[in-house]
């Protein structure tokens, strides 16, 4: 799948749980940069995100992740093995 | 006879679970993980072992977080402590977010989803680089001999310079003297105004503690 198709969807999964669209989509965003983006949320995004993509994250990938950029990582590697 | 403190170990995990159960109910019936997810209690407690089990790094979850008091040969009491964001660390929250999210059931999740609002009010956000105490558990058989108070101490002088936090429910008297004795002071309380909070939650707020590790 191509980034330009990747990164729209990937947001719109977050946009969805999160219930409003004020972050930008950049390799360095973390979490702790995105109003409401806290623990309780946090789970409900990795959820969305699975159905999304219809993939499913093992706990050690998604403890890895450093930041958007290696989340956008992570799936693109789960929908190419 | 003098407790040994040691660093906890798989072979703990049933001491962890029942150090982890108490201290959410902190003084209470309600155990927020069971009730906010519309689990047993008994199912609960599965869950946290299998959480404990994953042995991932950095959270009140982690086995590796844990300092066990032992008085002849068997756990007597236990507490957690770790560095916030330590190294390459993600947030202790999150953590403990993936854990819950990768062990229990997805229609808990779902629940989740409608009630994080719910509880949310009370969550305080734990400082990057603070050592972070929380879980302080004593068998009720070995009360009264200072342990909780020995293995904060020891973490205290584990964790070198930096901040230490701890937080409590507000109405937890005995938590909140035992953290005035040992230096902390209050420095926020954060307040939920949904109303049914209390249905989930021992309490409807929280207070953050904090004293220099080495005072």
């Amino acid at each position: 799948m191509q980034q330009e198709e990747l990164i729209p969807r990937i947001r719109r999964t977050i946009e969805t749980v999160l219930g409003h669209a004020r972050f930008e989509m950049k390799d360095e965003l973390t979490a702790a940069d995105v109003e409401g983006w806290d623990s309780l949320s946090h789970m409900s995004i990795i959820t969305g995100l699975e159905k999304e993509f219809n993939v499913k994250f093992r706990l050690k990938e998604i403890n890895k992740l450093k930041n958007m950029g290696s989340l956008i990582e992570l799936i693109r590697s789960k929908l190419a093995g | 006879m003098a407790a040994i403190i040691r660093q906890a170990t798989l072979g703990d995990i049933p001491f962890l679970v029942e150090t982890i159960v108490a201290a959410e109910k902190s003084n209470s019936p309600r155990m927020g993980l069971s009730i906010l997810f519309d689990l047993s209690e008994a199912g609960t407690r599965k869950l946290i072992g299998a959480m404990l089990e994953e042995e991932v790094d950095g959270c009140e979850l982690s086995i590796s977080s844990f300092l066990i008091a032992e008085v002849d040969g068997r756990p007597a009491a236990a507490v957690a402590g770790w560095v916030e964001e330590d190294g390459e660390e993600m947030p202790s929250a999150l953590l403990k977010a993936n854990l819950i999210g990768f062990t229990f059931p997805p229609e808990s999740m779902a629940l989740l989803r409608e009630r994080a609002p719910i509880v949310s009010g009370v969550q305080i956000e734990r400082e990057k680089d603070a050592l972070q105490i929380e879980y302080v558990h004593t068998d009720p058989a070995f009360r009264g001999r200072g342990l909780a108070g020995e293995l904060i101490r020891a973490h205290l002088a584990k964790a070198g310079p930096r901040k230490a936090q701890v937080q409590a429910f507000a109405d937890n008297r005995v938590a909140i003297a035992l953290y005035e004795r040992l230096g902390f002071h209050i420095t926020h309380t954060r307040t939920s105004t949904h109303p049914d909070t209390i249905r989930y939650l021992p309490y409807h707020a929280k207070v953050l503690m904090e004293r220099p590790t080495h005072a």
